[in-house]
């Protein structure tokens, strides 16, 4: 069985040595310009612990100094050297595709959060303002799902208008981006962009002046991290996939 | 004003939580299958290990080793996840 970390490709350097998870060495295999990095691994995922995914995002970075590098999800593993390259052989045109798109780019991320977590205190305070006398238990609870309602809908339209001003200030210095209004109680919206390395400073000073502009919000903002966010669909998914019934599960619970 | 907090640990472990578990190139149809839109929400490594759970337990459901009845019920309550703190940093 081998541990999958990245798809690269062949570079003037050599690929980096070392260990991976499970303390076993880093190999790759090859396709034409197509690298598949892996070392061998026993039949289970490997234990979702801090240090293991600490370790597979630092092989997948020490590729990306000199190289474009597809990040592979935590946990993929492919039963032999010949499965990876019958994989690497199938997918190889999206795979070159993929590392053109990211060459010379890497992701950074955003995190919109409230500041002092959300609007609920000030909403419940208007509103039983509004109904004037004290309110029975039924009451109470039905005035109760309404405030929770009216919260949504504003933390709803708050992140759509400030996916809109992001998508106006920071799209210039991004080649891709994918912005998700979360509006949960506290976290407002997260994004994704897609960046020239030549264009970090530039993009991290520009959400610098954003936030002076923002009230009430927190924006903090990570990388360069290798393009994760936009490589996820660069192979096309089996319609059999369970990815929709376990979205539909997660937010069930 | 809003502040900006740029590779703060925890925030970053967040971050990379969300792309190294939900995000990257997918091989589906290998052995192992990675549990597909897991987005973690709330911010805090409590909660953080909470998410890795709930992967876990939809990765037990996609693989047939749990029905779906069995990973509801064994999901944390709700209210629990709300009561959490924010920010840990």
């Amino acid at each position: 069985m081998l541990y999958l970390y990245a798809i690269t490709e062949r570079s003037q350097n050599p690929l980096p040595g070392g260990r991976g998870i499970g303390g076993n060495f880093l190999f790759w295999l090859e396709d034409g310009n197509l690298l598949a990095l892996v070392s061998e691994c026993d039949a289970t995922e490997p234990a979702r612990v801090e240090e293991n995914l600490w370790l597979h995002e630092a092989i997948v970075e020490s590729l990306m100094a000199d190289r474009s590098v597809l990040p592979v999800r935590f946990g993929t593993l492919v039963a032999d050297e010949a499965q990876m390259r019958v994989r690497l052989a199938t997918h190889h045109d999206r795979f070159a595709a993929a590392l053109d798109h990211v060459r010379g780019r890497v992701e950074l991320g955003l995190r919109v959060l409230w500041n002092d977590g959300g609007t609920e205190d000030g909403t419940r305070v208007s509103l039983e303002a509004e109904m004037g006398a004290p309110v029975s238990a039924g009451r109470a609870y039905l005035i109760a799902r309404l405030e929770k309602e009216r919260q949504a809908q504003a933390r709803k339209a708050r992140g759509e208008a400030l996916a809109v001003q992001l998508r106006a200030s920071l799209a210039p210095l991004a080649m891709d981006s994918v912005i998700k209004v979360v509006a949960a109680p506290r976290l407002l919206l997260t994004a994704a962009y897609l960046v020239d390395r030549q264009s970090i400073d530039a993009f991290r000073a520009k959400v610098q002046g954003l936030a002076a502009s923002l009230t009430q919000l927190q924006i903090l903002c990570t990388g360069p991290w290798p393009a994760y966010s936009f490589v996820t669909g660069c192979i096309p998914q089996s319609p059999t996939d369970s990815g929709g019934m376990l979205t539909r599960l997660l937010q069930d619970i | 004003m809003a502040s900006v907090v740029a590779n703060e640990k925890n925030v970053t472990l967040l971050d990379l939580l969300d792309r190294i578990l939900d995000k990257g190139v997918i091989l589906w149809g290998d052995i192992t299958i990675s549990v597909a839109d897991v987005d973690l929400v709330y911010v805090g490594l409590k909660v953080l290990l909470t998410s890795i759970e709930t992967a876990e337990r939809m990765r037990k459901v996609a693989t047939g080793d749990m029905t779906v009845a069995e990973a509801v019920a064994r999901a944390p309550h709700r209210g629990d996840r709300d009561a959490l703190p924010v920010c840990d940093h």
